[in-house]
C-alpha cells in the first residue's frame, strides 16, 4: 500500500488540524478530539468528562431543532463520540458531500454548545441507564475497571468514565459550563478527516469554519505519573449475574512514550497467549482447562496506545462449567498458573520463530482492517496524534509490529511481567437471591465502569 | 437525490463478478482496494429441522478450523495466521457461516486452507471431545448473559417452544455426538449447492475467480433441498415476563411479523420504521432517550430471514421505569396510525437510509458481510446498488399505509425480563406472567 500523505495545519487560534486524504470509496471521516477525558476530571466531580460528551453530542447553537445527530443522519451520516482516559471525541462517517455540512456542525459546538439544565437532567438519566446497560446488569460488568482500581493508587488512574453516583448527581450547569471554557477550547482540540475529499479545498472549508473561533487559554491535562505497583493485588466480586467463575489479572504496561519498544513487545507478547487458537493459553499442555471464554489484550478499552498515563495488559478468563469436572471449584488458579508457566517458559526459552512470524502478521493485518473504514481511521489516527504527536504512528503499527519486535524483546517482555506485581480479581457467582452490596471493590463500583464510553 | 445534504451521490459499487460454479457454489467479487485485504465470507445455507440440532451444526463449525485431514489444528492455524489470515466459523439454525480477512497477496493460499477445511475437516474423536466440552460451556455462558436469555424468550414467545427449539442449541445432544454423527452431518449440509462465497477487497476479479475455482471447484454439490424455511408466521398477543431475579434493568423486546426483504412493499415499511425507532432522530428515541431519559440502547429494526422479515423493537430501561417506558412505546405505536409520518420525517428517513447504508458500507468488511447476509436472504448482489433509487420510488402514502398497517400494538407480541418488582404493575394476576401492554 502506498502511505496516505498526512497534511497538518495549526490555525491562529491554535487548533490542530490532521489531513489524511484517501481517494478510494465516496466517504469521508471525521474525528475532532479535544485533549480531556476521565483522568483530566476535577476532584469531586468524576463523570463530568463523559456527561459533558453526553451534552456535547446535541450540538451547537447553531445546530437546527433535534441537533446533531439527526443531522447527520439525514445527510447519510453515522456518529458518536466517545470519552477516555486522556481524550474525548466526537467522530461521523458520511458521504463525502457531507463534508462541509460536519464541518459546521463541529465548528458551531466547538463555539458553543447547547447546554440547558433539562437537557443536564435528561443525560444525567440516560447515563444511570448506560451503566446499568454496561456495568450493574450483566455478568462481570465489573470488569475491566475493577483492575485500575486495583493497580493504581492516585485517583485519576484508578477512575473510570462514568463517576460516582454522588457526583453525577451534584453537577450542575455553572461547572458544565466551567469546564467548557477550561477543555474545550480550539488549542485543545485536533479535527481530523481521511476519505475522499480534496486536500486543498478541504483546507479551505476547514479555516472558514474554524477560524473565526477565538482562542483562548485552556487548562492542560495533569501528569498522574505513579510508579509501578510495588506488591501484588489479590481480590474478590461477588457477582449477582455470573453463572461461571472469572479470573481477571491486570499488569502495568510498559511507558508508551519512553519504553516504546517495550510497549510493542508487550502488544505482541498478549497477541501470543490470547490471539487465535495456536495461543499459548488456548491450546498445549499448558493450556488452563475448562476455560469457556478467553481474552488479552493491551489497553483498557482492548485498544492499545489510547493513553498516557498508566497503561494495563489484562487477561479475562471465565472458568468452570462444561461437564468436563472443572465445574464451579472457584479455583482461578488453573488460569493464573497456566499464564505463569507460558510467561516463564517464554522468558527462558524465547518463542519461536515460525510461532512469532504468524503471530505478528495476524496481529498486523487485524490493525490494517481497521484502517479500511474511514471513520475509524479518523478517529485512530486523531488519537495517537491527540496523545503523542504521531497520526503516523497509526498507519506504521501493524509494520512496526510485524517487522521490528524481536523474539529477544518478546522474552524480555514476558521476564518483564514475570517479575512485576499484578493485581488478579477473582470473580464468584452468587445467587441473585441473596445479592446483596459486596464486600470488597464493587462496594464503591455501583456506578462505575463500562468498556465503552459511547453515547 | 442529489445536492450536498442528502449524501444520494453515493452509490454502492456493483460486484465485479457475479457467477455460479458448476457444482451450484455462488462467487461474488467486488474489487475494493482500500487497505491490501480481502475480506472473506462463506455462507452454507441449510434446513434445521429438529429441535436442539443447532448444536450440532455449532459443534461442526466449531470443528471446521481445527485441522484438517492432512493438518493438525496448530498447522492449520499457524498456516493462517502466516498469512495474515484470521477465520471463524459459526452456525445458527439457518446456515454455517466463515468469517474472516486476509493480506491480499496470500488469497489463494488462504482459500486454499478454507477449502481444505470445509471439505475435508478433521473429525476424529480427539478433536471432538474438547470441542463438546467448549460448545458445552459457551452455552452455558450464553444462558446468563441478559440480551440472549432475552432472544431465547423472544423466540419462544413468537414461535411456541416447539419451533424455537428448532432454533436453539441442546448441549445435550451434542454431548452425545460421535465422529460419525458428525462426518454424516458434514456429507448431509456442507455441500456447494446454494453455498455463496464472497470476497471484497484489494483483488483481481478474475485472479480471484481462477483461485476460487481452483480450489472449490471440485467441492460436491451436496443436496438441493437442504434449503432454509421461512419461520411460520406468528401472531400477536400479551407480552410475557421472564424473570430474572436481581436484575436492575428489565430488557423490553417486541416483535411482529414484516414483509420479506424480496416484498415490493419492504422499502416503504423500512422507511415508516425509521421514522418510528429505527434512526437517532426517530420519535422512539426522541422521546423515550431524549426527553425521558429511560432509556440508553433502544430503537427498532427489521430482522430478515430467508422468506421472512420481523419488526423488532428494543429498549432496556432501569426496574423502576419499565411500565412508562412500556407506555411511551405502545403511544408511539398508537401515533403511527393517528399521525401518520409527515413527508418531512419520510424524506429524512430517505436520505438517512440511501446515505447511510452507503457510509456503513464503505470499509471492505462491512460490505462483504452486508452483501453475504442479502444473498443469504435472497436478493440479488445489485440490491445494494438498486436500493437509493427503490427509496426514491416510493410515495410518501405507501409509508402512511405501512405505518397504519405494521405498528398496531395488537399486532406485537414480545417479552419483557426482568426482576419481579419492575413488572408487577403490569402483571394481569397473581400467578400470571402476562403483561398489560
Amino acid at each position: 500500500m502506498t502511505r496516505n500523505q498526512l497534511r497538518r495545519l495549526v490555525l491562529d487560534n491554535g487548533l490542530r488540524v490532521l489531513l489524511a486524504p484517501n481517494p478510494t470509496g465516496a466517504s469521508i471521516g471525521v474525528a475532532v478530539h479535544y485533549g480531556v477525558g476521565f483522568r483530566t476530571e476535577p476532584k469531586g466531580h468524576t463523570g463530568l468528562a463523559h456527561l459533558f460528551e453526553h451534552l456535547m453530542i446535541e450540538g451547537g447553537h447553531g445546530a437546527p431543532p433535534g441537533g446533531y445527530l439527526p443531522q447527520v443522519q439525514r445527510a447519510g451520516g453515522l456518529g458518536d463520540a466517545k470519552t477516555r482516559q486522556d481524550s474525548t471525541v466526537y467522530y461521523a462517517a458520511a458521504p463525502a458531500s457531507a463534508l462541509e455540512m460536519l464541518l459546521t456542525l463541529e465548528a458551531d459546538r466547538m463555539r458553543s454548545p447547547r447546554i440547558s439544565l433539562r437537557n443536564l437532567r435528561t443525560q444525567t438519566a440516560v447515563i444511570d441507564e448506560e451503566i446499568r446497560l454496561m456495568v450493574r446488569n450483566r455478568p462481570y460488568g465489573a470488569f475491566p475497571w475493577v483492575l485500575p482500581r486495583a493497580l493504581h493508587t492516585r485517583a485519576e488512574n484508578a477512575r473510570d468514565g462514568y463517576g460516582e453516583t454522588v457526583d453525577l448527581a451534584a453537577l450542575d450547569i455553572p461547572l458544565c459550563e466551567r469546564f467548557f471554557i477550561d477543555h474545550y477550547a480550539p488549542g485543545n482540540a485536533l479535527v481530523t478527516l481521511t476519505g475522499a475529499f480534496d486536500p486543498a479545498a478541504a483546507e479551505r472549508v476547514v479555516r472558514r469554519h474554524f477560524e473565526p473561533l477565538p482562542g483562548r487559554p485552556f487548562v492542560t491535562a495533569p501528569d498522574d505519573f505513579e510508579p509501578a505497583p510495588r506488591e501484588d493485588r489479590q481480590l474478590s466480586v461477588t457477582d449477582p449475574h455470573a453463572g461461571l467463575p472469572a479470573v481477571a489479572v491486570g499488569y502495568r504496561m510498559p511507558d508508551p512514550m519512553t519504553e516504546r519498544a517495550d510497549y510493542l513487545a508487550h502488544l505482541v507478547l498478549a497477541a501470543l497467549l490470547g490471539q487465535g487458537r495456536h495461543a499459548l493459553l488456548r491450546r498445549g499442555p499448558a493450556a488452563p482447562k475448562g476455560v469457556a471464554s478467553l481474552s488479552v489484550g493491551c489497553g483498557l478499552f482492548g485498544l492499545p496506545l489510547d493513553t498516557r498515563g498508566p497503561d494495563l495488559l489484562t487477561l479475562f478468563a471465565v472458568y468452570g462449567g462444561g461437564g468436563d469436572g472443572g465445574a464451579d471449584t472457584g479455583d482461578s488458579a488453573r488460569v493464573t498458573d497456566a499464564l505463569d508457566t507460558a510467561l516463564t517458559t517464554l522468558a527462558e526459552n524465547g518463542v519461536e520463530a515460525g510461532l512469532l512470524r504468524a503471530t505478528t502478521a495476524r496481529w498486523a493485518a487485524g490493525a490494517l482492517r481497521e484502517l479500511g473504514d474511514p471513520g475509524t481511521r479518523a478517529q485512530l489516527l486523531g488519537l495517537r496524534e491527540m496523545l503523542f504527536g504521531e497520526a503516523e504512528l497509526t498507519e506504521r503499527l501493524p509494520e512496526l509490529v510485524r517487522d521490528e519486535v524481536t523474539a529477544e524483546q518478546v522474552s524480555r517482555a514476558a521476564a518483564r511481567l514475570r517479575s512485576s506485581h499484578r493485581a488478579v480479581v477473582r470473580f464468584v457467582p452468587r445467587p441473585a437471591a441473596t445479592a446483596t452490596e459486596t464486600e470488597t471493590l464493587t462496594g464503591t463500583a455501583t456506578a462505575s465502569g463500562r468498556r465503552e464510553a459511547a453515547v | 437525490m442529489n445536492g450536498p445534504e442528502t449524501g444520494g451521490d453515493a452509490r454502492l459499487p456493483l460486484p465485479d463478478l457475479d457467477t455460479t460454479l458448476p457444482n451450484g457454489l455462488r462467487v461474488v467479487l467486488c474489487s475494493a482496494p482500500v487497505v491490501p485485504l480481502v475480506e472473506i465470507r462463506l455462507t452454507v445455507p441449510y434446513a434445521a429441522t429438529g429441535p436442539g440440532e443447532v448444536a450440532l451444526r455449532q459443534l461442526l463449525a466449531g470443528l471446521l478450523l481445527q485441522g484438517t485431514a492432512h493438518r493438525d489444528a496448530d498447522a492449520f492455524d499457524t498456516a493462517l495466521a502466516t498469512h495474515g489470515a484470521a477465520l471463524t466459523a459459526v452456525a445458527d439454525a439457518h446456515r454455517f457461516t466463515v468469517t474472516g480477512h486476509t493480506l491480499a497477496d496470500s488469497l489463494p493460499a488462504v482459500l486454499a486452507l478454507l477449502a481444505e477445511t470445509v471439505l475435508t475437516p478433521r473429525l476424529t474423536e480427539d478433536v471432538v471431545a474438547p470441542e463438546r466440552a467448549r460448545l458445552a460451556r459457551r452455552i452455558e455462558l450464553s444462558s446468563h448473559q441478559p440480551a440472549a436469555v432475552a432472544q431465547q424468550a423472544l423466540l419462544r414467545r413468537r414461535y411456541g417452544d416447539e419451533a424455537a427449539a428448532r432454533r436453539s442449541p441442546d448441549p445435550q445432544l451434542a454431548a452425545a455426538c460421535t465422529p460419525d454423527d458428525l462426518a454424516e452431518l458434514h456429507e448431509r449440509h456442507l455441500g456447494a449447492a446454494g453455498a455463496q462465497l464472497v470476497l471484497v477487497g484489494d483483488l483481481r476479479p478474475e485472479d480471484a475467480l481462477a483461485a476460487v475455482t481452483d480450489v472449490f471447484g471440485a467441492w460436491r454439490t451436496g443436496a438441493q433441498d437442504d434449503v432454509p424455511q421461512a419461520p411460520p408466521p406468528f401472531t400477536g398477543g400479551p407480552m410475557l415476563w421472564v424473570d430474572r431475579p436481581g436484575a436492575v434493568q428489565s430488557m423490553i423486546r417486541l416483535a411482529t411479523p414484516a414483509l420479506p426483504r424480496t416484498d415490493p412493499g419492504y422499502p416503504a415499511l423500512h422507511l415508516a420504521q425509521l421514522v418510528f425507532g429505527g434512526s437517532f432522530a426517530s420519535r422512539l428515541v426522541a422521546h423515550l432517550r431524549e426527553e425521558k431519559g429511560y432509556a440508553y440502547q433502544l430503537g427498532s429494526g427489521m430482522e430478515s430471514l430467508p422468506g421472512a422479515s420481523t419488526l423488532m423493537i428494543e429498549a432496556d430501561s432501569a426496574a423502576e421505569h419499565t411500565a412508562p417506558a412500556l407506555a411511551v412505546i405502545r403511544g408511539e405505536l398508537e401515533r403511527m396510525a393517528a399521525e401518520p409520518p409527515s413527508e418531512a420525517e419520510v424524506d429524512a428517513a430517505r436520505s438517512y437510509a440511501t446515505g447511510s447504508i452507503a457510509t456503513a458500507m464503505s470499509s471492505p468488511a462491512s460490505l462483504a458481510s452486508g452483501l453475504a447476509n442479502l444473498l443469504h436472504i435472497g436478493v440479488g448482489a445489485d440490491w445494494l446498488h438498486g436500493w437509493g433509487p427503490m427509496l426514491d420510488g416510493v410515495p410518501h402514502e405507501a409509508v402512511t399505509e405501512a405505518a397504519k398497517r405494521f405498528f398496531r400494538p395488537g399486532g406485537f407480541t414480545g417479552v419483557v425480563v426482568a426482576d419481579a418488582s419492575a413488572v408487577a404493575p403490569l402483571r394481569r394476576g397473581a400467578g400470571s406472567a402476562e403483561l398489560d401492554f
